[in-house]
């Protein structure tokens, strides 16, 4: 049982992680482009994530090094991609969406 | 799974090349820092897949962090110097020489490769030998901190001069207070006691896993860049003895050690097989310090004003 | 079964290596390349942990730990110097 929870935690990483880096190859501006790797990627590696700590924690002590790193890479990916978003703003990259309609948006 | 890792063997070799190419001859030097950043980040792996634990390590907090910040520092600062478009061509014939050097270095160390003998004995027989007695149970952190510790010395020696010099060539210029950003400022208050926690167990690990002083100082030092890029600043009354005290303990409690060995008749950095474990922790833990320290010192460039800006 | 889910996951993670490195030098802009080297970043940790599932072993987990801390180090300096032209203000 516990392998195919393993199984399905490393495949469904892997396909996370490739879905992630496919957007950040494919999508048309940088804008969608921050979606992919920041949200999809995150998510990936930490389905591998977990499922190491799964898996190395079958023995008589739990695996915790795993979680460190998951919380690292939640708190800080958001905190990566608001950087990269302002600095992209600040560089005002063009951006394929519709400008938005009330000019009180700033 | 041998024909898959063969592909991921391939890609890597490929895009190690590719990114040493690119990061080379980009005019962009800014493009080049990120290039090279990502040739530390696929070196660090191709030394996973050499099963080099250890390099792979010192290249992932080296090669792929803290060398890319400090390029980046060089590039601000020479902007500052000499802003883009100012700045004189270099003819083509002397971007050309140090290719040649290259060339002719990589081609002596293929034939240095090619001359060894096909199955070199090495000397792991006898590190393993004398591991016993040695302090650590981590046969490459034997090897650094006691076997060829004089070796490590003068790496420790090396950061110390590479700050002298950065610090000789221009005092810091008073720089106002500058307003930390509110997201990072908070991070930080939440990260820098992850970051030194991860700091003390690299350090603490190191004796019987991959890890040590280098791993863990550029760890620490990281936290100090990032305390920097947050806008923090030490308190002035800092900057000036604490700041060199904590510059200096690493090389100067490395060299005491070292003398006061030599003061009880044993050779240079040859510790008593009793003692062994605690000195090593202490030089490594004292090592940590400073190269965080200088790290993050040579990270901001100059020397830091020691009275308060006007 | 595992070994099968590794094979899967090594190759995904292996193209999306070769995706964000296709980025990364294709650009166009400074942001684009700070991004793909993001996400090489954790592409990076995603096939260090996989090498240690399949080798049994948990010793890549401080390499791994050390590229998570680093990156992100990194990509603030990165964007920093791109929102200040100037890293330390």
């Amino acid at each position: 049982m516990l392998e195919y929870v393993l199984a399905f935690l490393i495949i469904a990483g892997g396909a996370f992680t490739f879905i992630g880096s496919l957007g950040l190859a494919r999508l048309r501006d940088f804008y969608s482009r921050l979606h992919g790797p920041t949200k999809a990627t995150t998510l990936g590696v930490g389905c591998v994530l977990i499922a190491s700590a799964v898996y190395f924690s079958q023995g008589d002590q739990p695996s915790l090094h795993e979680i460190l790193i998951t919380l690292f890479l939640f708190i800080t990916a958001p905190v990566s991609a608001h950087l990269l978003a302002k600095a992209a703003l600040h560089l005002k990259l063009t951006s394929v969406a519709r400008r938005p309609e009330s000019e009180n948006l700033e | 799974m041998s024909l898959l890792q063969t592909g991921i063997d391939a890609l890597l070799a490929l895009g190690l090349v590719w990114l040493a190419w690119r990061a080379l001859a980009c005019p962009d030097l800014f493009r080049g820092i990120v290039l090279f950043i990502a040739f530390g980040l696929l070196m660090a792996l191709a030394w996973v897949r050499l099963e080099a634990p250890d390099v792979a390590l010192a290249e992932a907090a080296i090669g792929a962090g803290l060398t890319g910040a400090l390029l980046l520092a060089a590039l601000a600062r020479l902007n500052r110097i000499a802003p883009a478009g100012t700045r004189a061509d270099t003819r083509e014939a002397w971007r050309n020489a140090p290719a040649l050097l290259l060339v002719l270095a990589g081609a002596g160390l293929g034939l240095a490769v090619l001359s060894l003998l096909p199955e070199p004995a090495g000397l792991q027989a006898q590190v393993a030998a004398e591991l016993g007695r040695s302090g650590v149970s981590n046969p490459v952190t034997a090897v650094l901190l006691n076997f060829r510790g004089y070796d490590t010395l003068l790496e420790v020696l090396v950061l110390l001069l590479a700050l002298l010099a950065a610090w000789s060539l221009e005092a810091e210029p008073p720089r106002r207070e500058a307003a930390p950003g509110p997201v990072l400022d908070l991070l930080l208050r939440l990260l820098l006691p992850v970051l030194v926690l991860a700091a003390a167990y690299l350090l603490w690990a190191g004796a019987h896993a991959p890890g040590g002083a280098f791993q863990a100082g550029a760890v620490l030092g990281a936290a100090g860049v990032l305390a920097l890029l947050a806008g923090w600043r030490l308190q002035p009354h800092l900057t000036g003895l604490p700041l060199r005290l904590a510059i200096v303990i690493g090389p100067g409690g490395f060299l005491l050690v070292a003398w006061a060995l030599l003061l009880t008749g044993r050779p240079l950095l040859e510790y008593p097989p009793a003692l062994a474990g605690a000195l090593i922790l202490l030089i490594e833990t004292l090592a940590t310090l400073s190269i965080a320290a200088t790290l993050a010192v040579l990270f901001q460039g100059s020397r830091p004003a020691a009275e308060p800006p006007a | 079964m595992i070994d099968t889910a590794l094979t899967i996951a090594f190759t995904l993670v292996g193209l999306a290596v070769a995706l964000s490195l296709w980025r990364l030098l294709r650009g166009p802009d400074a942001p684009d390349r700070i991004l793909a080297l993001d996400t090489l970043y954790v592409n990076t940790i995603a096939l260090l942990v996989l090498f240690g599932i399949q080798i049994d072993s948990n010793i890549y987990f401080e390499a791994a730990l050390l590229i998570a801390l680093m990156g992100f180090v990194g990509t603030v300096a990165l964007c920093k110097y791109l929102l200040r032209g100037d890293i330390i203000e």
